[in-house]
């Protein structure tokens, strides 16, 4: 770090010495508006944190609320709503990102296999359509699905004389749903970036490899799969790190906020944010705000520091 | 010969997967849309479908003909949108730049300063607290624009972009008496505008679709954003469908805008930022591929 910042200072001296004296002040003015806003729309809710040791009182303000200690986390560990949550969204997460790293892989060799540059064309905007849509206007399109008297779903079920299921209020149907709503959202997204990369691997790679008598899935296997690991690696990575987060308007919109189906469809965001809603158990909801915050830190530092060690090209930092 | 006729196989398969991937894209946008053609009569009778059954317009007839608050979320949409988008690329590229020169100074600590945000954060109660009871932008639009307007991503993005730049361009503008404000309008965002030009339509899409600062921080029915006009129509649906089983009296079930209304204001919606994507597709797909480098 301070080598670093030596020669940094050293060319930078080399460079401006003679008129350019002001450079670094004229920089960070150009950069001060960003550097305001992150300021205070991100470091000063930071602060805003020790909400969490207190109980929020409006009238009384950040400041002055009263202190009570760890007795918002205590309350927290010992729910079993909060054991839900907590459940809901790691599992939810782990799902989706297996499932975005597989679909996205096998999209990506699908398009590597077709020839024509317009066939490409077609199928990479078509799936990437429904990335381009908010949650709310895919929570209108999952509704033309599963509405009970006129949806697709139980149109087609009608046909083979199958009773309707009534969706909205049956909790076992919904990890499939929200499962694939997600991996459909950002199919066309994770194809492009896994695409991207095989497009970049050497074509001679492949040739050598065919010259020496390896089929298709050899090649896959041995050429395509290493060279996508970085990829995979620094995606999952950031992913993991998110792993208390949600993709919120997913899990508030689709189920239609349904309070029959939170046992399945609730997690912490959603939570959090229902409660600033109704403004009520502020305190709580910042305590668990914060346990996001910390296990993702955690997290992203712990695999990190793996990954630097066995894959030190792929680490985040 | 083998090997020959195991591309062959190779290539069905990844054809027909594509197809069935990218029907299964499409087909719900042929159901919305399809829903939004249909007669009232037939959609209550048979259902969604994805073709039109009794195709009329009557649906965008509605729509556009009780215009209060579709038009004025359009307008808040477009306001938040047009003025978000570009003083969010200006600030973000203002950022980037001192970022992607190895010459700056402050480099490492600003960098730090702003990836730090992308593995912390306060959470959304301490900045919901902040904005609406500290700073009192509740029912402000400004709220739906300031909050949103650096991303670090973008910024990351653009210090890529920015980093590409050739170094001797700026050192020969330097040479030519160019200030570093010159430099970079006059010099460094040209080079990289295609560059820019995808940040800006990932930030449009950003502004287009959001409905997270609405549904926090406005109560105001005159300043909801087209996506959160959208949920509040569904919402309310809900409400008064609820309250009708539980009271089944004086629920006034013919004001409520019908199916194949919602489902036009749904096409309403999306539209735009779908027709634009379809046209622009090429930066998006750039931008999002160099979006994958590390920062």
């Amino acid at each position: 770090m301070k080598s670093n910042e030596a020669t940094v200072t050293e060319v930078a001296g080399k460079h401006k010495k003679k008129k350019y004296g002001s450079t670094h002040w004229l920089l960070t003015l150009m950069a001060l508006p960003g550097i305001l806003i992150i300021f205070i729309f991100k470091y000063l809710p930071m602060g805003g944190l020790i909400l969490a040791f207190k109980n929020y009182k409006y009238s009384l303000g950040i400041l002055g609320s009263e202190w009570v200690g760890m007795k918002n986390f205590m309350f927290l560990f010992n729910s079993s709503t909060f054991s839900i949550l907590v459940r809901n969204t790691v599992l939810y997460n782990l799902a989706f990102i297996v499932l975005n790293i597989v679909a996205g892989i096998m999209a990506a060799l699908f398009l590597d296999n077709v020839m024509s540059k317009r066939g490409i064309k077609l199928f990479q905007t078509s799936m990437f359509l429904p990335y381009f849509l908010s949650w709310i206007v895919v929570s209108y399109i999952s509704l033309s699905l599963l509405d009970y008297d006129k949806g697709i779903i139980n149109q087609i079920l009608g046909v083979f004389g199958q009773n309707s299921i009534s969706f909205y209020s049956e909790t076992k149907w919904w990890p499939a749903i929200l499962i694939f709503f997600n991996t459909w959202k950002n199919l066309g997204f994770n194809a492009l970036i896994y695409y991207g990369t095989i497009i970049s691997i050497d074509s001679e790679l492949y040739e050598a490899a065919t010259i020496d008598g390896c089929g298709y899935f050899r090649r896959v296997k041995y050429i395509t799969i290493p060279h996508l690991k970085p990829t995979v690696i620094i995606l999952g990575l950031l992913a993991l790190s998110g792993i208390f987060r949600s993709d919120f308007g997913l899990f508030y919109y689709l189920p239609a906020d349904s309070g029959a189906l939170y046992d399945v469809t609730d997690v912490l965001d959603t939570y959090i944010t229902r409660s600033i809603l109704n403004t009520s158990s502020l305190g709580q909801s910042t305590a668990t705000g914060l346990v996001q915050s910390i296990v993702g830190l955690l997290l992203i530092l712990t695999v990190n520091s793996v990954v630097r060690k066995y894959e030190s090209e792929s680490a985040l930092f | 010969m083998n090997r020959g006729k195991q591309m062959i196989g190779v290539k069905i398969v990844s054809y027909s997967m594509l197809i069935i991937f990218s029907l299964l894209c499409i087909i719900p946008f042929l159901i919305i849309i399809s829903a939004s053609l249909s007669s009232e009569g037939e959609l209550a009778k048979f259902g969604y479908f994805i073709m039109p059954r009794g195709i009329t317009l009557s649906a965008y007839k509605m729509v556009l003909q009780n215009p209060r608050s579709l038009i004025g979320a359009y307008k808040v949409t477009i306001f938040t949108t047009a003025v978000g988008s570009v003083m969010s690329v200006i600030i973000s590229a203002m950022l980037a730049y001192p970022l992607s020169r190895q010459d700056y100074k402050w480099r490492n600590y600003i960098n730090f300063f702003v990836y730090f945000t992308m593995l912390f954060s306060g959470g959304a109660v301490p900045s919901y607290i902040l904005i609406a009871q500290y700073m009192h932008l509740r029912n402000n639009i400004w709220v739906l624009i300031i909050p949103l307007l650096v991303n670090p991503w973008n910024v990351f993005l653009m210090r890529t972009y920015f980093a590409q730049v050739n170094k001797a361009l700026i050192e020969a503008a330097a040479i030519d008496g160019a200030g570093e404000l010159r430099i970079f309008f006059m010099v460094v965002v040209p080079v990289s505008i295609t560059g820019m030009a995808t940040v800006f339509l990932m930030i449009a899409l950003a502004f287009w679709n959001d409905w997270y600062q609405c549904l926090m921080f406005m109560t105001n029915e005159k300043i909801l954003t087209l996506q959160y006009f959208l949920a509040r129509v569904m919402s309310n649906i809900d409400d008064m469908l609820k309250n009708s089983a539980s009271i089944s009296s004086g629920v006034d079930l013919s004001s409520m805008p019908s199916e194949t209304t919602r489902m036009a204001m749904c096409v309403f919606a999306a539209g735009p930022m779908v027709f634009v994507f379809v046209f622009f597709q090429k930066y998006f797909v750039r931008g999002i591929s160099v979006g994958s480098v590390k920062g």
